[in-house]
């Protein structure tokens, strides 16, 4: 009786074979250590392989569901808001900016304008009649570029 | 009975008539002569202040007063912010309060005493209300800037206020409130202009304005016959009184003619302008018709000052051409219409006079006035109270 091949051992194993086929290499495996000993080695390897998959079904990892990255309501809404929020932060230290440069601009024109009514209040005070006889006027003489201004009457400049 | 209506009518007629000619004041000039012995206890040096610094500073708003019924004089000293009280021969009494939370680069002034209970001084737009002792009764803070406050009565006072309004509108009111409920009523306004009466010349890098005071303010304020207000129009020729309601009792037509600003005037005052031009380099930018056409009016306003003495006699000050003296057109406030009694002129020759009534105060029963000069020749304090008879 000749040997099977490995091939024909391992689809024996697998019970992949013809039944005559079969029959006749399982007869031959009782009576041939040889292919015994291959029979016992394939078996064992397919063993290990069968309870490796029988480990890995076990194991049953749950591949998540694809979802397809469409946002939902409250997700956009979210993103909107974030967005908002952003402009709104960076709109504040924008108006923030703009109201320092404005209130420093005023609280100058502020104090020019506290020069003038306290200079107009101090005529008020002072004879009228006798700043008529010196022609006082007040003037107001101011820089462009730096802004900064000085009231003064004309008796001060004779001074 | 028709006679008696008849002497009666007579009687009132002559009355009137006795009274129109006989003036409270002497007409024509009044010599006014200073009394040494006033306040000769007083170390004014000390009182005012011993920081010669300050003396250019504080030179033309030293101080402001006002005498209270039993003739002490109350004085706000704008140099070292205090309330202080003197006697009525001018000896100092003490130091009745330090006027603190003030805007310290305006003048703090007296604006009067209200029913012999409180003191009112004001600053830019602060009002510190003292009872008579000194201590603080009530600070009121205002929306708005006060050229004048006057006490009338029954926690009523009068303000003169200037709202400046976004651009170059300023609206010019008097004002009863109450200090205590904090109510207003504007009796009187005025919208006007701030770059009224003045002239802006652009230079390369400055910005020069020229302004020209006088016809800045349009009302003056006073009280007369104890609790009434006293308005007068500075660019109009007419006073009128008010009740402290808010009431008009009645209206006096002055006929004070304005001064006519002559064109020798109003050559000064351009060469005025043109030596200033001329002192930052740059006189060729004068423009003379412009400054023709936008500061100099022909006219000055009616009047720059308004005094009622002690019997409530209205002296209104006019703008005059002779130097070191001061006219007044004398009106009665009684009959209610108000009647013109005579004009004067008062003269003084050593001291600058300021008739401004927180700086000079008519007692015509006692024949005197007295008042804050600057005592600027000497340099021994920035002012003194002092007293002239006539």
């Amino acid at each position: 009786m000749n040997c099977p091949n490995e091939q024909q051992i391992f689809d024996f194993i697998n019970n992949e074979l013809p039944v005559n086929e079969y029959h006749y290499i399982e007869l031959h495996l009782k009576n041939c250590e040889g292919c015994k000993k291959i029979f016992d080695q394939n078996a064992e390897e397919i063993n290990i392989l069968i309870d490796s998959f029988t480990d890995f079904d076990n194991t049953a990892i749950e591949i998540p569901e694809f979802v397809f990255p469409v946002e939902n309501k409250t997700q956009k809404t979210s993103r909107i808001t974030s967005l908002i929020v952003r402009l709104g932060i960076a709109a504040t230290i924008l108006i923030l900016i703009s109201f320092s440069i404005l209130i420093l601009n005023q609280k100058k024109q502020n104090n020019i304008e506290l020069q003038r009514i306290q200079i107009e209040q101090e005529m008020l005070i002072t004879d009228l009649n006798e700043a008529w006889h010196e022609r006082e006027l007040i003037i107001t003489q101011t820089d462009q570029e730096t802004g900064k201004s000085e009231i003064f009457l004309s008796s001060d400049i004779e001074k | 009975m028709k006679r008696l209506l008849v002497l009666l009518t007579f009687t009132i007629l002559s009355v009137n008539v006795m009274n129109a000619q006989n003036p409270p004041y002497p007409p024509g000039n009044i010599q006014l002569k200073i009394d040494e012995s006033f306040g000769e206890n007083s170390d004014w040096h000390k009182l005012s202040t011993t920081d010669e610094s300050l003396y250019s500073a504080y030179y033309a708003r030293p101080a402001s007063f006002i005498t209270g019924r039993d003739g002490s004089i109350y004085l706000v000293n704008n140099i070292k912010k205090e309330l202080q009280r003197f006697d009525s021969n001018g000896n100092f009494i003490k130091t009745l309060a330090k006027i603190t939370n003030i805007e310290k680069y305006m003048t703090v002034r007296i604006a009067g005493i209200m029913d012999n209970r409180y003191i009112v001084t004001e600053n830019y737009n602060r009002l510190h209300i003292f009872n008579m002792d000194g201590s603080l009764f009530k600070l009121l803070y205002l929306d708005y800037s006060v050229s004048q406050v006057v006490p009338l009565t029954e926690n009523i006072i009068a303000i003169y206020s200037n709202i400046v309004f976004p651009g170059d509108r300023t609206k010019q009111c008097v004002i009863l409130k109450d200090i205590i409920s904090g109510k207003e009523m504007i009796i009187e306004s005025k919208i006007d202009t701030l770059s009224k009466g003045s002239y802006t010349i652009k230079l390369d890098k400055q910005m020069v304005n020229i302004s020209y005071p006088y016809s800045k303010t349009n009302f003056i304020l006073n009280r007369i016959n104890d609790d009434q207000l006293l308005v007068g129009f500075t660019s109009d020729d007419k006073l009128k009184i008010y009740s402290k309601e808010g009431q008009l009792i009645s209206t006096l037509n002055t006929n004070i003619k304005a001064l006519t600003i002559a064109d020798s005037a109003k050559t000064e005052f351009k060469q005025k302008i043109r030596s200033y031009l001329a002192k930052i380099g740059k006189d060729a930018d004068f423009d003379q018709k412009s400054i023709d056409e936008i500061i100099l009016p022909s006219k000055m306003p009616f009047f720059h000052a308004i005094q009622v003495d002690d019997k409530d006699n209205i002296l209104v000050f006019l703008y005059t051409e002779e130097k070191a003296t001061h006219t007044a057109s004398i009106y009665s406030s009684i009959p209610i219409t108000g009647q013109y009694l005579g004009s004067s002129t008062f003269n003084y020759d050593q001291y600058k006079l300021n008739v401004n009534p927180l700086s000079m105060c008519i007692h015509f029963g006692d024949k005197e006035i007295k008042a804050i000069i600057r005592d600027g020749e000497d340099k021994k304090s920035p002012f003194k109270l002092v007293k002239f008879t006539f």
